[in-house]
C-alpha cells in the first residue's frame, strides 16, 4: 500500500497533541461542580473533536448521582436505543459502533462506550456525519475524553464530601462552644455531637 | 533571526525553538508563585519585560510582583519593565484584531532589541469577554496558532496566561493545541510532538467550513 509519509505524520502528531491536550483537561475541571463536567465533556467532544453529536452521562461510583449532557440533535433516537440495548442486555458493558444510522440530515456512523466495569460509572455517546468515523483515533480520544470525565466527576464528588463533612464538624464545634459558654443548654446538643462523632467517624 | 543565542530556562525547561507557551491558573496568587522565577531570572539577567494585563488589576498586578521581590519601581523607569494596559494591544473597534496583535508583539520584541536587550520577555493577559463569544474564541485561537510563526523568528519567550475559572475545557484543549508547552496545574507539560502552525489552522478552517455546512 502507497502511503503518504508526510501526511500520515501529521496525523499522529495531530493524534498525540490531542491525546497530550486531553490528558491535561482534568487540571480544568478541578474545582467544578460535578454537574458541570457532563456539560463540558459534551461541548469538549462537539467543539475539540468536531463530533455533531455527544450524549455524556457521569455517574458516581456509589451510584447516588447521575448527570447528563446532550449536544446536537443527528442522535435523536439514542434514548431508544439505548432502551433496546437495555432490554437485551440490562448493560451497556462494551463499546459499540452503530453504522448508517438516519438522522434528521443524513445518515452517520455513532458510537457508545460505557465508563468502568460494565457502564456503572456512565456512558459517552458520539456521532458524526464523517464517512470513516469513528476511526482508530476517533475511538482512542473518545475513551481518554470519557475517562478524564469520569475521573474528574469522581474527584469532584470526593470534594464535595469531603466539604460537606467539614462544615457539619464546624457546625457541631460551634454548637459545642456555644453549649459550653451556657450551662444547662448543652444537654440536647451533647447529644447531637455524640452522633456526629459516628457518623464522622464513618466519613473518615 | 533569533535575537538571542543564549536560551531560557523555564521549570528546568530549556525554552530552546518553544519560546511560545500557555499557562493555565485558578487565581492570581497562583499565577505569580509559578512565574515568579520566569520573572525574576530575566531581570536577573538583564532583561526587558512587558506585560499585558487588564488596566482594571494593574496596581494589584504591580503589587504583586513587587511582593515577589521585583524592584518594579526602579526597572520601570529604567524602562526595563512595562506594564501595559490590554485595550491598547488587543481592541481595534471594540474587536480582538489578531492582524494588529501580532504586529504589536512583535514591534514589541524588535524595539527591545534595537534598545540594546538581549531579550524581551512577553507575559499577556486576556480579556474576560473574549471566552463568552464563540468568534472571538475562534479569533483568540486562530491568533495563537499564527503567533508561532512570528515566534518562531525570535529566542524572546512569551506567556500567555488564561484564567481556568472563564474558561471552558474545549477552549482550554484549543489553546493547549497551539502552545508547544503548556503550564497547567503548577506543572509544565511538554508536547515534543507539537503540530505545526499550518497544519492547526487548516484544521479550524476545516472546522468552520463544516459547522457552515451543516448549518446550511
Amino acid at each position: 500500500m502507497i502511503m503518504d509519509h508526510s501526511a500520515e505524520a501529521v496525523r499522529l502528531r495531530a493524534t498525540v497533541r490531542d491525546l497530550l491536550a486531553l490528558s491535561a483537561v482534568p487540571e480544568v475541571w478541578v474545582g467544578r461542580e460535578p454537574p458541570v463536567l457532563a456539560t463540558e465533556l459534551a461541548d469538549l467532544l462537539i467543539e475539540s473533536l468536531r463530533l455533531d453529536f455527544a450524549f455524556v452521562r457521569l455517574c458516581d461510583p456509589e451510584m447516588r448521582q447521575t448527570v447528563e449532557a446532550i449536544r446536537g440533535d443527528a442522535w435523536n433516537t439514542l434514548p431508544e436505543w439505548l432502551q433496546e440495548r437495555l432490554a437485551v442486555s440490562g448493560q451497556i458493558s462494551r463499546q459499540e459502533v452503530v453504522n448508517q444510522i438516519r438522522g434528521p440530515g443524513e445518515s452517520f456512523r455513532g458510537i457508545v462506550i460505557p465508563i468502568g466495569v460494565n457502564g456503572e460509572r456512565g456512558l459517552v455517546a458520539a456521532a458524526c456525519y464523517r464517512s470513516d468515523f469513528p476511526n482508530e483515533t476517533d475511538q482512542q480520544l473518545l475513551s481518554v475524553a470519557a475517562n478524564s470525565g469520569a475521573t474528574a466527576f469522581r474527584n469532584a464528588h470526593l470534594i464535595n464530601e469531603l466539604r460537606n463533612a467539614q462544615r457539619v464538624l464546624r457546625d457541631r464545634e460551634q454548637e459545642l462552644r456555644t453549649a459550653r459558654e451556657e450551662p444547662g443548654a448543652g444537654h440536647g446538643v451533647q447529644s447531637r455531637i455524640s452522633g456526629t462523632g459516628r457518623r464522622n467517624a464513618t466519613v473518615f | 533571526m533569533a535575537t538571542n543565542e543564549r536560551s531560557v530556562e523555564f521549570a528546568a525547561v530549556n525554552l530552546a525553538g518553544r519560546n511560545h507557551v500557555c499557562a493555565f491558573f485558578n487565581t492570581m496568587d497562583e499565577e505569580h508563585r509559578v512565574l515568579r522565577s520566569f520573572h525574576k531570572g530575566g531581570f536577573d539577567r538583564g532583561e526587558k519585560a512587558t506585560h499585558i494585563v487588564d488596566a482594571a488589576n494593574r496596581e494589584a498586578y504591580l503589587k504583586r510582583l513587587t511582593d515577589a521581590g521585583v524592584n518594579v519601581q526602579e526597572l520601570m523607569d529604567a524602562g526595563r519593565l512595562e506594564v501595559l494596559p490590554w485595550t491598547d494591544m488587543y481592541v481595534r473597534d471594540h474587536r480582538f484584531d489578531q492582524d494588529a496583535m501580532l504586529a504589536s508583539v512583535e514591534n514589541l520584541i524588535q524595539s527591545g532589541a534595537a534598545s540594546g536587550y538581549t531579550r524581551t520577555r512577553l507575559v499577556g493577559h486576556h480579556m474576560d469577554w473574549l471566552f463568552l463569544d464563540k468568534p472571538a474564541v475562534n479569533n483568540l485561537v486562530e491568533y495563537e496558532a499564527r503567533l508561532n510563526h512570528v515566534l518562531s523568528k525570535y529566542n524572546d519567550p512569551v506567556i500567555c496566561n488564561y484564567d481556568l475559572s472563564k474558561i471552558s475545557a474545549s477552549v482550554a484543549m484549543d489553546i493547549m493545541r497551539t502552545h508547544p508547552l503548556v503550564i497547567i496545574g503548577g506543572l509544565l507539560r511538554e508536547n515534543p510532538f507539537f503540530v505545526p502552525p499550518d497544519p492547526f489552522l487548516e484544521e479550524l478552517r476545516d472546522r468552520r467550513s463544516a459547522r457552515m455546512t451543516a448549518g446550511s
